[in-house]
């Protein structure tokens, strides 16, 4: 419809014109000249008029034109343009060359810049469109593991929501956020900012939908970042949408449907070796060591089976089998761009629905963009980039939470049924998992109740959803040649909606909580956040005499940031049907809340680039940022940035060296900062509502720091970026040194000095990372039948250490610690010795090397109870117990010192397989999972606990098991795992069908694919999965596993249609 | 062209224009949900609604919420072994142990609130009445003895364990450090000696009765903040504890004779929403259902709710001593049959029922009677006001078929004192009493020797590796 009025507003010109002139009709057709293919798209005009059309699919194109014509102009994007004289030709046929030039890659760098991969000084890394495509993810953060060199993705647990903790070139911060700033087409995102109250997931990345993406840059030292100034100290996510191409009207139609498991699950007891072992640690608590001491603390057979049922065979639960399934994922998007040289579109909607691998965890998103660009003159400029996107998910309770599938779910006792004859759930009286014929008379025995957790995941609610609009508009327009004026105004707003219905059917929060009787629970949270910023910015580029080329940047930014946030809890429902709150369904309502809060930003920039004959190259940046977060005295903060290069390559002696095709060495310094994940108003001394019940009153929140400032980090960078052997071999190799000082951290006081929250924000210290990053791209093989082999290497090895503190001792997190002299992270407890064959207990070294053991099993009389346990020297004498004094540095981390990824595709005759490994290794994983599934407490182990000691001479590393023991097990390097893995990523092979086929059917392009994603991983580590981490805000206590949802497998089966 | 170059000239202007008016306000932003310390101290209504915000500090989920009275009576030989609160209830925390680690943070925590008042009050003089003055200082240095007093408790031995006292106590606070002095070598503080803590528990209530008030105007008032009664109701107590009883019977008779409190009809009524302010409960910390220690930590969740407490040694106790219907076994015991075991069936307190509402008792006038009759007791040995005085308490629950005490009933002091004893076990059971009062006695808890190493807390080890003065408790 618009393609005909369009034509026939050519049409009326042409009747208009025509009182002057004949016209006549020119046909033709327009072919690649490299593969002798007809070019859609390709913009037709006639010289000096707007006078034109463009070629149709298979280049052809038909065109009546005034007989004076004498030029036709053929431009298409990616190609040079030509001019081709009329004369009298009736017909015209011609092809075009592909623009190196244009084609060869572009790095946007932020605030109208980008420069030519050529001609980059900085450290910057690129993932392009083919390699995000079609994975089965829901954000563009999970997409990128292991793709670049120098940038760790962990992603933390299979729970559908969770972000990804992204660490660039390491930690660069002792309690601040570490993950980067992202941006996204030219303003910055808010990722971090905003805390869940309730246990549901929220992934601020999953809002955009990783197809609409055109390319992804990770600008990592500070000549690249440095424009980004206070929050780039993290390094900078650059994330560019697809945008409309002049004459290339495309419709793009994918779809993938994918199977979803666990990586691995925990292998628990069954019911006979859970009762075994559960009564033979009563058993030992019991009849202790043979001090003759009968302990009666704790009963004997304190589980025994029960047969609910009378099937005459007794009752049995696999919980894991109960909680986890197969997810499934489905994705389907339509994609409509192109334009003309006037207006440019891009425009897409998507649907996702992941179902996820524990039971009821689902999380579907819809999301609609529209990228428009408008050129009405040709020194007027003017767009928008829109997105909205809504996610609904349904979560679970997770690690955090004793009703947690993981928590119960791995813990619940397997000899009782998981229902009752006639299918309800089997409960005992206070809506906890039955106890069946098990004696859990009081909670001594085991730790806390047991929840039903089918029940839970069925019966309760975890929703969240968020509702997201990230939308910007600029204008552009270039009042002389070569300088451009932009204003710029985006917005990020989010309205997320948290809801939690607990059942008053079950045990905890939907019982009872608002008065007796009232049964069910509604809390909801409703958070909107708003983020405006405004970029005012000029951008000047020419090239004097030929070969000095400038580019000059400078401009102004605000943001501001502004939460509300409001809550309702409900009571007493009527009904378990009604789990909302709605008028008349419910009894009772506690008192709702809030709060607000808003901070912002304002910042001057500039930026010049200096390249003469593209041979040699400067770049100078400055940036001053003041934010409203730090003390009114320490606000402003300058950074500078300024790098050089060399490309050797084009230097008169390099010529006749063929082998190499381009060689560049470039050098970066500069300052950035950081205050990601400071609070809105850290510096301040806060005295808030302090309620007493029913009195108002004032209390202290916070204890302020007037003097708190910027945390800056001094970034050196030097690197090589060659081409060889016919560009078949790409190299790129960085050296990097960041030098982090004044750290920020919300430094742990004494809590003897009672101070609220027991930390005041403060500068404290310094460390730097340091490290070396590789990656070569090589074409491997390539065959005159077609058939090619490529490959991408890429590697890092970094280096963390702290170098000074300013508090008197280590900060501590955990088992885990910041240490002067040590990397950051490293573990600090005692040491395991091993179990003791002689009587199965638990040894320690003590601070001089000396064993002590622990006779958990000993009891004595005290009153009319028992005290229980005593600590041995290697002798078998009693000995002081085993304290803080024993402990030591492990020298380990829970950082990775070197990772990476290596990616190989094989293509041949429109078949591509790729396989893409990834690995990462050098740090140790605190085994929390296995800490916790090996307790001694009446839970269900895994099935390690069986080579517990039994009998004397017996060598085992599992300690004999004794009640509710908690020295044995405790903190130790016991739990301390290598982290090293090797991973089979991604295998994924697709299918182009033929050129030919495809045109017959008015197609571009017809793929189909499948894919599997964390195929297999290589490792030692004993937990689900040595890339779990449950403490993705914390740079201290990094690498602990806490019981994690283990990742997830998946195989995907997807097509991909342009038309 | 010459048009062109017109617009393109006011493209420029008007983007020129549009950042000369930038938003420089972006930096300028002010908390909307707090004051400053100076506001928060500028007249006489905010200091008001500052010195109750002390009672909201008073109320930490981790301590006075409730909890503190838990970790006492857990390890008492009323309870069962009670297995949610980390080690404490099985007397084997390790230092690292999180329950306990949140015990002591959260009464310094606490502490912090009354220590940040009196620095701020000294700042701002004049600002309210010289008598408003004192009763908020008052109430600062109640709050801060009576934290004290479960600190003490918790984490070292009683004052008994030594002759003179002069075994580790914890950490003497009485400053509220800001960012400059938090991190200052000075703030690594040793511990001070039980008796020293004593005596600044002491030194806190007797100054704190000078300024408090008798009573206040609002029912809510009246058991909600500190008066003077409750001020020396708990120095009783303290004294008590120091074996100093004529100076216990001393202060709970100033209460008697004072006459602003009495005993409520049934024992179950200050522990009902209606009458929790009563003329019973002296002091008791307030809650609501909007204003409590959540789902938990509560008295009441964790009694009443969640049953993660049962109590049938306390159901077990003879009938000789505590009658099959006694009012205190049928209002406030679920079930109020005597059980048959231990472990079946599982009896519970029906003290708190109000899940999170439930407010925390801290002193009540059946206490004082009980301080001033042991007190007697102790120095003055059976007499008849000692034997009334504990015959008010008994008498209210007792069934018509139990006799009342008289003189003749005891056949010498320790007879009184050890009835007196059991009373307080009867009337005071899951207040945060029984445990303490069986150490002050060097008696054995069923489940621990009296001076076991592992009777009390492990100082956390958090605070033990940053601070190279702080002493650890043996066996931890």
């Amino acid at each position: 419809m618009k393609k005909s009025l369009l034509m026939s507003l050519v049409l009326m010109f042409t009747f208009l014109t025509g009182a002057f002139a004949q016209t006549r009709t020119v046909s033709g057709r327009v072919t690649d000249r490299k593969t002798n293919e007809g070019l859609p798209g390709v913009t037709v005009l006639v010289k000096g008029t707007t006078n034109g059309t463009s070629t149709n699919s298979d280049g052809g194109f038909t065109l009546d034109v005034p007989s004076t014509t004498s030029t036709l102009i053929f431009s298409s994007v990616g190609y040079i343009s030509q001019e081709r004289p009329v004369g009298s030709d009736a017909s015209i046929s011609i092809s075009l060359v592909p623009d190196v030039k244009q084609l060869t890659e572009v790095v946007v760098t932020g605030y109208g810049g980008s420069q030519d991969v050529k001609d980059l000084t900085g450290s910057v890394a690129q993932v392009k469109e083919e390699k995000l495509l079609l994975q089965p993810v829901v954000s563009v953060d999970q997409a990128l593991t292991g793709r670049l060199a120098g940038v760790s993705i962990n992603t933390t647990s299979g729970t559908l929501g969770d972000q990804a903790a992204v660490r660039i070139r390491g930690a660069n911060s002792i309690s601040l956020s570490s993950q980067p700033l992202y941006v996204l087409d030219g303003v910055p995102l808010n990722t971090v900012e905003q805390a869940n109250n309730l246990s549901t997931r929220f992934n601020p990345l999953a809002d955009i939908n990783p197809n609409d993406i055109e390319s992804v840059n990770v600008l990592k030292d500070a000549s690249a970042a440095a424009i980004y100034g206070s929050r780039a100290a993290n390094g900078v996510i650059v994330i560019t949408t697809k945008r409309g191409r002049n004459g290339q009207n495309r419709v793009s139609v994918n779809s993938y449907y994918g199977v979803q498991q666990a990586i691995r699950k925990p292998v628990v007891l069954n019911a006979t070796d859970f009762m075994a072992i559960s009564n033979e640690k009563a058993y030992n608590s019991r009849f202790g060591s043979s001090n003759g001491v009968v302990n009666t603390t704790y009963p004997i057979d304190i589980a025994k089976p029960i047969d609910l049922n009378g099937d005459g065979v007794n009752d049995e639960t696999n919980w894991i089998n109960e909680i986890f399934r197969n997810g499934t994922q489905q994705n389907y998007q339509v994609a409509l761009s192109g334009g003309n040289e006037f207006a440019k579109y891009y425009g897409s909607g998507d649907w996702n629905d992941q179902q996820g691998i524990i039971l009821q965890n689902r999380l579907r998103r819809g999301s609609a963009r529209l990228n428009l660009d408008l050129t009405p003159k040709k020194w007027l400029k003017a767009g928008v980039s829109l997105n909205y996107a809504k996610t609904y998910n349904q979560g679970i309770n997770g690690e955090g939470a004793l009703a947690g599938a993981t928590v119960s779910g791995y813990t619940a006792p397997p000899n009782v049924p998981a229902y009752l004859p006639d299918g309800s759930y089997y409960l005992n009286s206070l809506g906890n998992l039955g106890n069946g014929n098990n004696l859990i008379p009081n909670s001594a025995i085991a730790p806390n109740a047991y929840y039903h957790i089918p029940a839970t995941l069925n019966l309760n609610k975890n929703d969240n959803t968020s509702q997201r609009i990230l939308g910007n508009g600029y204008f552009t327009v270039e009042p002389i040649t070569g300088l451009q004026l932009t204003t710029k105004y985006g917005i990020d707003y989010n309205t997320n909606f948290e809801e939690q219905y607990s059942s008053g059917i079950l045990g905890g929060l939907g019982r009872n909580i608002l008065g007796a009787g009232q049964l069910g629970l509604v809390q909801d949270y409703n958070t909107d956040r708003t983020q405006f910023n405004w970029q005012n910015y000029a951008n000047y580029d020419r090239t004097f005499a030929e070969k000095h080329t400038v580019g000059v940047t400078a401009g102004v930014e605000y943001q501001e940031t502004r939460l509300r946030r409001i809550y309702t809890v409900a009571g007493g429902f009527s009904d378990d049907k009604f789990q909302s709150i709605i008028d008349n369904v419910f009894t009772s309502q506690a008192p709702g809340g809030g709060n607000l809060s808003n901070y912002g930003f304002q910042s001057y920039f500039g930026r010049l680039n200096y390249n003469f004959g593209s041979k040699y190259y400067a770049s100078f940046t400055l940036r001053s940022d003041a934010s409203s977060v730090f003390g009114v005295n320490n606000q402003r903060g300058f950074f500078p940035g300024g790098s050089v290069g060399w490309r050797i390559s084009e230097e008169s002696f390099m010529k006749n060296i063929s082998a190499i095709n381009d060689l560049k060495i470039r050098a970066s310094y500069g300052k950035v900062g950081n205050s990601s994940g400071l609070g809105s108003y850290a510096a301040r001394t806060l005295v808030g509502g302090g309620l007493y019940a029913d009195a108002n009153g004032f209390t202290i929140s916070q204890v302020g720091n007037v003097e708190l400032g910027w945390e800056n980090s001094k970034k050196f960078d030097i690197g090589l970026d060659a081409a060889l052997l016919k560009n078949r071999i790409n190299v790129t190799f960085d050296f990097f040194n960041n030098d982090v000082s004044g750290l920020l951290l919300l430094a742990p006081t004494l809590r003897t000095t009672g101070v609220p929250g027991a930390s005041i924000a403060r500068n404290v210290g310094s460390m730097y990372n340091r490290g070396i990053e590789l990656t070569v791209n090589t074409v491997n093989v390539k065959l005159d039948n077609g058939f090619t082999w490529t490959s991408s290497l890429n590697g890092s090895i970094i280096k963390n250490r702290i170098t000074s503190l300013s508090t008197p001792t280590d900060i501590i997190s955990g088992v885990q610690r910041a240490s002067v002299g040590r990397s950051l992270g490293v573990y600090y407890l005692p040491e395991w010795a091993g179990v003791n064959p002689a009587n199965g207990n638990a040894q320690f070294y003590d601070k001089d090397g000396n064993i002590k053991q622990y006779d958990a099993a000993y009891a004595v009389a005290a009153g009319t109870g028992f005290t229980v346990g005593r600590w041995l020297n290697a002798a078998g004498e009693p000995t002081t117990a085993l304290s803080t004094a024993d402990y030591k540095y492990q020298d380990k981390t829970g950082y990775p010192t070197f990772s990476g990824g290596f990616d190989n595709t094989f293509a041949f005759k429109g078949i591509d397989l790729g396989i893409f490994l990834q690995y990462s290794g050098g740090n140790y994983v605190y085994n929390g999972y296995r800490s916790a599934m090996l307790s001694s407490a009446f839970q269900n182990n895994i099935e390690e606990v069986k080579e517990r000691w039994t009998t004397p001479g017996q060598v085992t590393n599992v300690p004999k098991q004794v009640l509710r023991d908690a020295q044995s097990n405790q903190a130790s390097t016991r739990w301390l795992e290598k982290g090293d893995f090797l991973r089979l990523r991604q295998i994924s092979l697709g299918y182009n069908l033929p050129d030919q086929l495809v045109k017959r059917f008015g197609m571009n392009n017809f793929r189909i694919y499948t894919l599997v994603q964390n195929a297999y991983t290589f490792t030692k580590y004993k937990g689900l999965d040595p890339e779990v981490n449950s403490n993705i805000t914390s740079n201290i206590a990094y690498g602990t596993d806490g019981r994690s949802v283990p990742p997830i497998r998946s195989f995907t089966f997807g097509i991909n249609v342009g038309i | 062209m010459y048009q062109n170059i017109t617009l393109r000239q006011l493209g420029l202007c008007a983007l020129l224009l549009a950042t000369a008016t930038g938003c420089d306000k972006v930096l300028d932003q002010t908390p909307p949900f707090a004051l400053t310390q100076e506001d928060a101290f500028a007249n006489a209504d905010r200091i008001q609604k500052s010195a109750v915000g002390m009672y909201d500090q008073l109320q930490n989920a981790e301590f006075l919420g409730g909890r503190a009275l838990i970790y006492s009576d857990i390890r008492s030989d009323d309870t069962n072994p009670a297995g949610f609160f980390g080690g404490i209830g099985t007397f084997n925390p390790l230092a690292n142990d999180g329950t306990v680690t949140n015990a002591w943070t959260g009464g310094y925590r606490t502490i912090y609130g009354p220590n940040f008042f009196l620095q701020q009050i000294a700042k701002n003089p004049g600002k309210v009445s010289p008598t408003l003055e004192q009763n908020y200082i008052g109430e600062a240095k109640f709050i801060r003895a009576l934290t004290y007093f479960h600190l003490v408790n918790l984490f070292a031995q009683p004052y008994n364990f030594t002759a003179d006292a002069s075994h580790l106590g914890v950490v003497l606070q009485l400053d509220a450090p800001d960012a400059a002095t938090a991190f200052d070598a000075s703030q690594a503080k040793p511990r001070s000696t039980v008796k020293e803590v004593y005596t600044q528990i002491e030194k806190d209530l007797t100054e704190a009765i000078v300024g408090l008030p008798e009573t206040y105007t609002t029912t809510f008032d009246k058991t909600a903040r500190a008066t003077k009664d409750a001020a020396r109701t708990l120095l009783s107590r303290v004294y008590l504890y120091e074996g100093r009883y004529a100076d216990a019977a001393r202060l709970a008779g100033e209460v008697v004779t004072g006459g602003r409190h009495s005993l409520t009809s049934t024992p179950a009524v200050p522990f009902t929403l209606a009458t929790f302010s009563n003329v019973e409960s002296i002091f008791s910390v307030a809650m609501n259902v909007s204003d409590n220690p959540n789902t938990n930590n509560a008295l009441g969740q964790h009694y009443g709710r969640r049953f993660d407490i049962s109590v049938n040694p306390y159901a077990l106790i003879p009938v000789a001593q505590f009658p099959a219907d006694d009012r205190r076994r049928l209002l406030l015991l679920t079930p109020s049959t005597i059980p048959t075991s231990t472990s079946s069936p599982l009896v519970y307190t029906k003290k708190y029922n109000e899940a999170s509402a439930d407010y925390v008792p801290i002193t009540r006038y059946a206490e004082t009677l009980l301080n001033r009759a042991e007190g007697l007791a102790q120095t003055t040995g059976v007499t008849a006001e000692a034997v009334s005085l504990l015959n008010l308490v008994r008498d209210r629950s007792k069934p018509a078929t139990s006799v009342s005490y008289t003189i003749s009933s005891f056949a010498n002091a320790q007879a009184l004192v050890d009835a007196i004893l059991l009373e307080r076990r009867l009337e005071l059971a899951f207040e945060g009493h029984r445990y303490y009062d069986l150490m002050r006695y060097k008696r054995n808890s069923s489940r621990i020797t009296y001076g076991a190493e592992k009777a009390i807390l492990p100082i956390p080890q958090v605070d033990i590796l940053q601070n190279p003065n702080l002493v650890q408790n043996p066996g931890y």
